[in-house]
């Protein structure tokens, strides 16, 4: 605690922070200390929410998705529409130093076809949105079957793993290659197991009259349970770590309270 | 008779295409390529206003057989045998067709232009109700004004610094050409000159950050800081210098040297980044924009914290084995927790017993085939679900 | 007993502000403990250690800054790591935004002190934002010329000699996004596929290290903390070169906000059995 009062008393109090607002190169349009501040004000504004509701963060939260709808034009027109869309439909004009590109008028089929989503506001003939939309999900449905197959094969391949141990040793330190230790064989015929009641589970969800598979469904659950835990502890990680880099942003990008990465 | 696949894919075989024509810097009203366009937007519209006009019985099989046509293309890819040529190119022959793997760009591209398009559409959708309060005075009227200023000052300098970084991408290639032709000109004077100066200030700034950086973690005393500072301001003046005279010694023989179209497109670079408008976009996105996203993201830290205070009960053993994984898991992702273990040796059996070995064998074990499995499972479903809309069986979208 | 009571409705603002309070200290004045690195980034560090000077990987990153926390340091961290070996870099994206942010980071980065002054078009390119992951992929395992012949980046140094993706060491994803899954889908065996990956994406990405489909995986925040540990070692002669950066300073911070949690689930269960107690003997 009193090295945290020691860093404090640095910075604040020393009035580095306060000549910081003020300084600016030439060519900067704003010192960078009041480019963070303006930062700071919207992180607090979003962080006043968990107070409770009110008129500030509504007001940032519009800033917010204002600038997130104009930036999802922008991205559309110059990653996308500008370089293969436009150029590719007309061409470049050559200069000095750039070669001409020749135009490809076919690409401009695709415009009258975008638009057609526009249909989906039409009562009437909301129906012809389907045909830009049935394109790309027809596109993507084609790409499943070999989807399936790179994803999924190299798994179960994973998955079937030798669960004979060939030499009664218990621990694999300082083994040769290719020998499966006892221990070994126990780890991946739970391996297998777990697969395999996790699975049942899943493709039996609906109501089920053999005990078999009722037990192995309910053994299923618990280990399900495993696999939720690990993601939960996960989520929470990095929730926090987002988090931490907000106050990180806060206090020693803004305020300068402690020493700088 | 391979025409038809060179059209799809676009490609330019040697000779005059139809499909590809030349763009010159005539004004554009008088360029074949131009009418080519207008007249290829009057052709579909009119055939797509003909298929808006069709019985709606036809709809159905209109929007399945678009969809089947599209995804044919891909499991067709998918199963027709590749040849690898000695270039290292793939090619997979169909009789008659070509070269069926040709058009693949063509048809990711299409799928990426769609794609974009109905992205400017969605945010239309949001500008019509926010214009729509906003023009009744309607409640809230406030806020959708804020969000109508914010959308279309990020567009206005989005859309600027765009065209300005293509007139920075043609100044490079001009810089490249003088360079290969060994030509200076007044204007490259002033641009490397420029250039030196911005490369020597972000020299001294990273000094200086790095002095400050150290002064902060008490590596060095105050005394010390001040002298560094001042050794960066003299390595930036000399720096300058040095290079000034490099430039005007340049600019006396008439010579580019290598040296100096380096600096001259770090010069055009950074012409380009103090720009008002650069600056004022790296404001709007990187200051405003990425902040309110971070900020935004980082508040589920605090629900989940509450949430989990609240309703995290040890209640069945379900409940009890997720938080014990939970726990681990947790612990062998920080070091102060692994600290707890990391005592025991890890090549004794005893080292099992060690939190990240422990973590380990949870994640290998018993994580992934449970993981493997859920995915499995929805894997299965997702292909169901391709050939439902492969086949027009999928009520959302052909219906 | 009351004290349980309270326990039980206790305003959830209060445990808000003793999370920002400890995070707020942690940040300030962390805690450091010894690292004990993982074998998934050890793997990672070693592929990419063993590449040569002029090797070329395709480095797409996903995030943005709404995930600055963990994948900045991991992102900066690789990049780092490349261009002191000299690697050549191409860089896309299938977020819009991450591609700025991508374009901003190595820039910083390559200023730095020991990371050879990378130079966009020589040393690095950055062929952009592609919206339609799976058709890009898909473009890109099949002829990755022609899918960045848009771009303007074929005919620079950087890919003079890619006239396959197979010609890349490797494609190194930076994601925070489940973009990692369309490569598993298509990418053929071509090259190796090597991921960095926020927390909440370790756990379905684990098995797919575990089935070899990648070659090395950096978790969250304590994956770029192990980046950052084996660059320290590496490179430690050289004082002035930043090896250890944000991994390393947000686990201080990032074990008390667990700690808080761990305490906070311990104290409601206890809480919930003592009300519970008193309830049935009353």
């Amino acid at each position: 605690m009193m090295k945290f009062l020691a860093q404090v008393d640095h910075s604040i109090f020393k009035g580095e922070w306060w000549q910081e607002l003020t300084k600016k190169e030439d060519w900067q349009i704003m010192p960078p200390m009041v480019v963070l501040t303006i930062g700071a004000f919207l992180t607090i504004g979003i962080y006043s929410l968990l107070y409770r509701e009110n008129k500030l963060y509504r007001f940032v939260e519009h800033i917010f998705v204002g600038l997130a709808a104009g930036y999802a034009i922008v991205v559309a027109w110059t990653q996308v529409l500008a370089d293969q869309w436009w150029d590719a439909m007309l061409g470049k004009v050559p200069t000095d130093a750039m070669p001409m590109a020749l135009g490809r008028w076919a690409w401009a089929v695709l415009l009258p076809i975008g638009f057609m989503g526009l249909f989906v506001f039409s009562r009437k003939q909301a129906w012809l949105s389907r045909i830009p939309i049935g394109i790309i999900l027809g596109l993507w449905a084609g790409q499943q079957f070999s989807a399936f197959q790179e994803e999924f094969l190299p798994q179960l391949a994973a998955t079937t793993v030798p669960i004979i141990p060939n030499t009664w040793e218990l621990a694999g330190a300082g083994q040769p290659p290719g020998t499966l230790t006892i221990s070994n064989a126990v780890s991946n015929i739970i391996l297998v197991l777990t697969f395999l009641v996790v699975l049942s589970y899943f493709l039996y969800s609906f109501e089920q009259k053999n005990k078999l598979v009722q037990r192995s469904a309910l053994y299923g659950r618990w280990l399900l349970m495993i696999g939720l835990g690990a993601i939960f502890g996960t989520t929470m990680m990095t929730r926090f770590v987002l988090f931490i880099d907000r106050a990180y942003f806060l206090l020693i990008e803004w305020l300068r309270l402690g020493p700088p990465l | 008779m391979n025409w038809s696949i060179q059209f799809l894919a676009q490609d330019t075989p040697p000779g005059t295409n139809i499909w590809a024509l030349e763009r010159t810097s005539d004004p554009i009203l008088s360029q074949p390529i131009f009418w080519w366009v207008v007249g290829t937007i009057i052709v579909t519209s009119i055939l797509l206003f003909l298929i808006a006009r069709v019985p709606s019985n036809f709809r159905k099989p209109l929007i399945v057989g678009v969809t089947f046509l599209c995804g044919f293309y891909y499991v067709a890819e998918w199963l027709i045998p590749k040849q690898r040529l000695a270039t290292g190119e793939e090619i997979a022959p169909v009789p008659v067709i070509g070269n069926w793997l040709a058009a693949l760009p063509v048809a990711s591209s299409t799928a990426q232009i769609i794609s974009a398009m109905l992205l400017v559409l969605g945010v239309i959708s949001i500008f019509r109700v926010h214009f729509g309060r906003l023009l009744k005075a309607q409640k809230d009227w406030f806020f959708s004004a804020v969000l109508l200023i914010s959308m279309f000052t990020m567009l206005f300098f989005g859309m600027a610094n765009f065209s300005e970084r293509r007139g920075l991408d043609v100044t490079l290639a001009e810089i490249d050409k003088a360079a290969e032709s060994q030509e200076m000109s007044e204007r490259w004077v002033q641009v490397a000159t420029l250039g030196s100066e911005s490369q020597a200030f972000t020299t001294k700034q990273n000094a200086e950050n790095d002095a400050f950086r150290r002064l902060r973690k008490g590596e060095i005393s105050r005394e010390e800081f001040e002298t560094r500072k001042t050794e960066a301001e003299d390595v930036y003046e000399t720096a300058v210098a040095a290079s000034t005279a490099q430039i005007e010694a340049a600019a006396a023989s008439g010579e580019m040297t290598p040296e100096i179209a380096g600096l001259a497109r770090a010069g055009a670079r950074a012409e380009q980044a103090r720009g008002f408008i650069a600056q004022s976009q790296r404001f709007v996105f990187t200051d405003m924009l990425q902040v309110l996203d971070a900020a935004t993201f980082s508040l589920i830290a605090f629900f989940i914290l509450s949430a989990a205070f609240r309703a995290f009960r040890l209640r069945s053993i379900e409940a009890t084995i997720l938080m014990f994984t939970a726990l681990i898991i947790l612990l062998s992702f920080v070091p102060l927790g692994l600290a707890i273990t990391s005592g025991l040796p890890s090549d004794q059996f005893i080292g099992n017993l060690r939190l990240d070995s422990i973590s380990d064998w949870i994640l290998a074990y018993l994580n992934t085939p449970a993981i493997r499995a859920i995915n499995l499972g929805l894997a299965l479903g997702v292909l169901a679900m391709g050939m439902r809309i492969l086949f027009g069986l999928e009520r959302g979208v052909s219906e | 007993m009351k004290v349980w009571q309270a326990l039980l409705t206790l305003d959830r603002r209060i445990l808000y502000l003793v999370l920002m309070i400890l995070v707020g200290w942690q940040v300030v004045s962390p805690l450091q403990a010894e690292n004990v690195v993982s074998t998934k980034t050890d793997s990672l560090f070693d592929y990419i250690d063993s590449m040569n000077e002029g090797d070329v990987v395709l480095v797409q990153s996903d995030w943005t800054n709404s995930t600055r926390g963990e994948s900045r340091s991991q992102f900066q961290a690789l990049m780092r790591h490349l261009m002191r070996k000299k690697v050549k870099i191409i860089v896309t994206s299938i977020d819009g935004q991450a591609i700025e942010v991508a374009r901003v980071n190595i820039e910083e980065v390559a200023k730095e002190h020991g990371n050879n002054d990378y130079e966009q078009g020589r040393d690095y390119v950055i062929a952009g934002f592609f919206p339609d992951a799976p058709n890009y992929v898909f473009g890109v395992v099949n002829d990755i010329r022609k899918e960045f012949a848009p771009r303007g980046v074929v005919n620079t140094p950087v890919m003079a000699n890619i006239s396959d993706l197979s010609d890349c060491r490797a494609v190194i994803l930076v994601t925070a996004s489940a973009s990692i899954n369309i490569w598993y889908q298509r990418m053929r065996n071509k090259t190796k596929l090597g991921l960095f990956c926020t927390a909440v994406m370790s756990a379905e990405n684990i098995p797919y290290y575990a089935s070899g489909q990648l070659f090395g995986l950096a978790i969250g925040a304590k994956g770029a903390f192990d980046y950052e540990t084996l660059l320290q070692d590496k490179y430690k002669e050289d004082q002035k070169m930043i090896n250890l950066a944000a991994g390393q300073r947000y686990m201080g911070p990032l074990a008390f906000a667990l700690m808080l949690l761990i305490v906070a689930v311990i104290f409601g269960n206890i809480a919930m059995v003592m009300v519970r107690k008193a309830g049935n003997s009353s």
